[in-house]
């Protein structure tokens, strides 16, 4: 959805069509709603067979509102960060629930299996020591991984470019990282205070170089292998597994006791912790992020110069687009020739520009959105107190 | 798609657009067929992965677990008041081994035996009675026979030990004493291996552990 990606308007100027999840006419959808369903009752069957659920419904419910609030905040977060498209919140919703059920569950499972492998194989001590932040890093990204190979495996998902694989990568971690944190709690907590405890140490403390870090890198490498058919194969293969690899470290080194006793069980140990492990976790994901936008940038540059109507999206324009500060710089600029309310109108037709392109590109531009859209935009300018 | 719009414009969302579509299929529609590659070969791919990990590997830790017949890193029973921590890659041998009473495990043709029972004579210290065992001649000749030393068990019990260094077969034997009673752990294997399974027999004969079995009794 973020760029033309191999679909070039110069190749087939077909709309590349709205993303959707629901696609009957593939079985990969008919495994993908099987697996979270029965992942789903496991979960829920986890969570309601808990004791703190049964015997403290506060607790409980205490967690479950801290832990959504949570997803919904890091959502908005994430869904702000697209720059030029709004990405398709059905499918969106489709990896939140592989992450929160098929790959959790399936990881649970996992990682008891490969723990009891290590015990037999080498020793308690071992797996205590190397076997269990092995066993995760493995089994956990490897199953969301696989979230964003089935989001991809679906055409009418339409994943296009690098970043819909980052998108839709930190949204199965999210949903991992939510679901984990949330019966982790419901496990290990039996007061309103010891909840508030491990929200702010898993929610905020750790959970912002967590699963959907780990994951939007793992889907970065994804969208790049199998949308950017202008490079190489052997490239793409390599920068897939490379970014895999980096977020199977991080994951590995986060969880590895070894590295946690280096510090100490304080909070200064903590925020070293933090410092070794999850910042170069984040920095790596921002350095990904903005690797992805050079190109979003350049092939929706393309897709403007060739198929926008300039009259409704001029070069000026089109330029104030291409980044936050361009359009924060235009948007002030507004504000100084013609007050608040110019400026509002401004950010409104920013906004309305970018949809119309995206409707453009996904639709044609005879369809009934973009002419919506297009009206949109002439209204604004009409505006009196548009200048 | 939905944006928020000045008042008295009408909403534009993509269910406008359903109702009117494009005049053109797009391209990524060529690719949907429930019967096509990408439609079975993902779908058989993704159901491999995840039996892989909701199946596959717990198979393969039973599997393995049940042929070890230990569970590794855990205390094996050899009887009532004696047990030991089987290393990793010792299988049991349930033909050899005798119930409540002795374990015997291989690796690498290498075979220890855990054997509880045995009893001190009144008076008669674990060294006296070890000597029994270290004077006997070696069956190979040439053997060479370490001295008798003492050891220390991880449970804080002391017993001796001593090796018989033959050109083709290696024994080593640690005697462990709580009270009057004795557990003898008997390693015997190639000399050309002792050193991959060295470490391994230091560590099941130092994990014996016996509880006094007067005081079990009570």
């Amino acid at each position: 959805m973020s760029d033309v990606g191999a679909i070039s308007p110069t190749h087939d100027a077909r709309p590349v069509g709205q993303a959707r999840l629901i696609d009957t006419q593939s079985f990969v959808f008919w495994v993908f709603v099987v697996a979270v369903v029965y992942s789903g009752i496991h979960v829920f069957s986890e969570v309601t067979d808990s004791i703190v659920v049964q015997t403290l419904p506060a607790v409980g419910w205490s967690a479950l509102v801290l832990w959504s609030i949570y997803a919904a905040a890091f959502l908005a977060i994430v869904y702000r960060h697209q720059l030029f498209v709004r990405r398709s919140p059905w499918v969106t919703v489709g990896a939140l629930a592989w992450g929160g059920t098929v790959a959790y569950w399936f990881a649970v499972k996992a990682n008891a299996a490969v723990g009891d492998l290590f015990k037999l194989w080498f020793s308690s001590d071992f797996n205590e020591r190397w076997g269990t932040s092995l066993a995760a890093a493995t089994n956990e990204e490897t199953l969301k991984a696989l979230g964003v190979i089935v989001i991809v495996l679906l055409p009418l998902t339409r994943v296009r470019s690098t970043l819909d694989g980052w998108f839709y990568g930190m949204m199965v971690g999210l949903g991992f990282q939510v679901v984990e944190d949330y019966v982790y709690t419901v496990n290990n907590t039996s007061s309103l205070a010891e909840v508030s405890s491990f929200f702010l140490q898993r929610g905020l403390l750790a959970g912002l170089w967590a699963h959907a870090v780990y994951t939007g890198i793992v889907g970065a490498g994804i969208g790049y292998l199998v949308t950017r058919n202008d490079r190489p194969l052997t490239r793409r293969i390599v920068i897939a597994v490379g970014l895999f690899a980096l977020a199977w470290t991080f994951h590995f080194a986060w969880d590895l006791p070894v590295l946690n006793e280096l510090f100490g069980s304080g909070f200064g140990g903590f925020i070293g912790i933090i410092l070794l492990k999850g910042v170069p976790a984040l920095v790596t994901l921002l350095l990904v992020v903005r690797w992805g936008r050079q190109h979003e940038r350049k092939v929706w540059t393309a897709f403007v110069e060739a198929s926008i109507d300039r009259t409704l999206l001029s070069e000026q324009e089109a330029a104030d687009l291409l980044s936050r500060k361009a359009r924060r710089a235009a948007r002030k600029a507004s504000a100084q020739a013609g007050g608040h309310r110019a400026k509002r109108l401004r950010k409104r037709l920013q906004l309305t520009q970018l949809r119309y392109v995206q409707a453009v590109q996904e639709e044609g531009a005879a369809s009934a959105d973009a002419a919506a859209f297009a009206d949109l935009i002439s209204r604004i300018r009409q505006d009196p107190a548009y200048s | 798609m939905r944006v928020q719009q000045p008042k008295g414009v009408p909403e534009v969302s993509s269910s406008t657009a359903a109702a009117t579509p494009p005049a053109t299929a797009s391209p990524l529609d060529d690719e949907r067929d429930l019967f096509g590659v990408r439609s079975v070969v993902g779908a058989i791919g993704v159901l491999l992965v995840l039996t892989l990990f909701g199946v596959g590997l717990q198979a393969l830790a039973d599997s393995v677990r049940g042929s070890s017949g230990f569970t590794v890193g855990e205390p094996t029973a050899v009887s009532d008041t004696v047990a030991f921590v089987p290393a990793p890659g010792w299988i049991n041998d349930p033909d050899q081994s005798v119930p409540g009473a002795a374990v015997v495990a291989q690796k690498n043709g290498w075979e220890i035996k855990i054997a509880a029972g045995l009893t001190l004579q009144p008076g008669q210290s674990l060294e006296d009675f070890a000597r029994i065992f270290y004077d006997i001649p070696p069956d190979e000749p040439g053997s060479q026979v370490s001295d008798l030393e003492t050891f220390t068990t991880t449970s804080g019990l002391t017993g001796v030990t001593w090796t018989v260094h033959g050109s083709t077969t290696t024994t080593t034997t640690w005697q462990i004493a709580n009270g009057d009673q004795v557990t003898q752990v008997l390693a015997i294997g190639p000399s050309a291996t002792l050193d991959s399974v060295q470490a391994d027999l230091d560590a099941m004969a130092g994990s014996v552990t016996m509880e006094n079995a007067a005081e079990e009794g009570q």
